[in-house]
């Protein structure tokens, strides 16, 4: 699974879902906002799932009106957690938990209508087991809570261990862009064995130590799944080394970076596209006409 | 039960002498009360004054460091038998970097 499916609503449940996608709201980055920009009031028409860590999801997020809200820069709607049922309280209709993972504790109500579904629900979700919840956020009265349309019990604990290395992935995902693409290790399958885990968040240092996400300059990976060059171009000029520089990026220097993206093409192609995007607006020439830098 | 519970393996947590951790680790053997075990870096560490039985190979274990080797158990949870310590100690340090310690006990 690569990143690329981002904004489908694809609800991965379990495990697998810690290489897929579908946490973004919005669609990627360098893509053409395709609700033509401007805030979309009322109903939320994105649909994402979002990892977080109880800590996290209390601290961070801010409450835009009373059924909005925002984390690191985007909307939220859907949101999973995974911690220990600490208290466990059942109402006529609905069962209150409180859920601590380790960073922090939340309510999470449920709601039940069955009686016997309530019964086998007090056999899952026991004091002291881990349990993965999927939900909305709400407020009532200052204080958050999620109001619950999944809760399963942990058969698996590495699932537990998936969660927070995911929360961590899908929050570097969205303040710092994705992952190189082409590096071993960086856009590798789900996983699910311990080993090929393992690897992948051993792949997590390795992009970390060769400047992926540090201070180094980095050149966030295109949009995925694209042939076309000058989406791929559009989005390298508009990154933050190239807009920075004095006099922009050289077509050759272009070519490079396109290609550590996994992108492979020509430099004829890469210089008749700057000329087609210079024409268009997009990027002017700067030093000759080979180095360009992007208008906006 | 608001407050975060650092996650940590043998060297972090010489960092919360005397403060409640998580510690998941492999059981080598059980005593009386005493269980040592192997903690996520391939430190070893005993766990005392726990009640409930051990089952299966892993636990994870809530508890008071007492020493640099001893935790003085609260409560524990058996895990899966197929738990990958590995992974967990590579959560467990990034857990604890700068960069995303906001994200779990900051």
């Amino acid at each position: 699974m690569a990143y690329g499916g981002y904004g489908d609503g694809n609800m991965n449940l379990g495990a697998s879902q810690f290489g897929g996608g579908g946490f973004m709201a919005s669609p990627a980055p360098g893509h053409e906002n395709q609700y033509g920009g401007g805030q979309q009031k009322g109903r939320n028409q994105h649909n994402s799932l979002r990892a977080f860590t109880i800590r996290h999801l209390l601290k961070e997020i801010a409450t835009v009106d009373d059924e909005h809200y925002v984390a690191d820069g985007h909307d939220i709607s859907t949101v999973t957690i995974i911690g220990k049922v600490t208290s466990y309280q059942e109402g006529p209709t609905r069962v209150l938990l409180q859920v601590y993972d380790g960073t922090g504790s939340i309510e999470v109500c449920s709601w039940v209508d069955d009686m016997d579904l309530q019964a086998q629900k007090r056999i899952e979700w026991q004091i002291g087991k881990y349990v993965r919840v999927y939900g909305n956020l709400k407020t009532f009265e200052r204080k958050r809570s999620i109001t619950a349309f999944a809760v399963k019990p942990i058969t698996d604990h590495n699932e537990a261990t998936y969660h927070f290395l995911q929360c961590i992935m899908q929050y570097l995902h969205l303040t710092k862009g994705a992952p190189p693409t082409g590096q071993s290790g960086g856009g590798s399958t789900p996983a699910v064995g311990a080993r090929t885990a393992g690897g992948q968040a051993g792949g997590a240092g390795v992009g970390l130590a060769q400047g992926g996400y540090g201070g180094g300059a980095p050149f966030a990976a295109g949009p995925a799944g694209g042939g076309d060059i000058a989406m791929d171009l559009k989005h390298l000029y508009n990154q933050p080394p190239a807009m920075q520089a004095p006099s922009g990026l050289g077509v050759e220097q272009a070519l490079n970076e396109l290609r550590k993206m996994g992108r492979n093409y020509t430099l004829q192609q890469v210089i008749q596209a700057c000329e087609v995007l210079a024409a268009d607006g997009v990027l002017y020439s700067t030093i000759n006409d080979m180095t360009y830098k992007s208008c906006a | 039960m608001d407050d975060p519970t650092p996650r940590v393996n043998f060297e972090i947590m010489q960092r919360y002498h005397g403060r409640k951790v998580i510690l998941c680790c492999q059981i080598n053997q059980v005593d009386n009360g005493q269980v040592r075990v192997v903690t996520p870096d391939k430190g070893e560490v005993t766990v005392v004054g726990g009640t409930a039985p051990y089952e299966g190979r892993f636990a994870e274990v809530v508890g008071t460091v007492i020493n640099p080797n001893t935790v003085q158990e609260i409560e524990h949870t058996n895990l899966s038998d197929n738990f990958s310590l590995d992974m967990y100690n590579e959560l467990v340090k990034l857990s604890h970097k700068d960069a995303y310690i906001g994200m779990f006990y900051a």
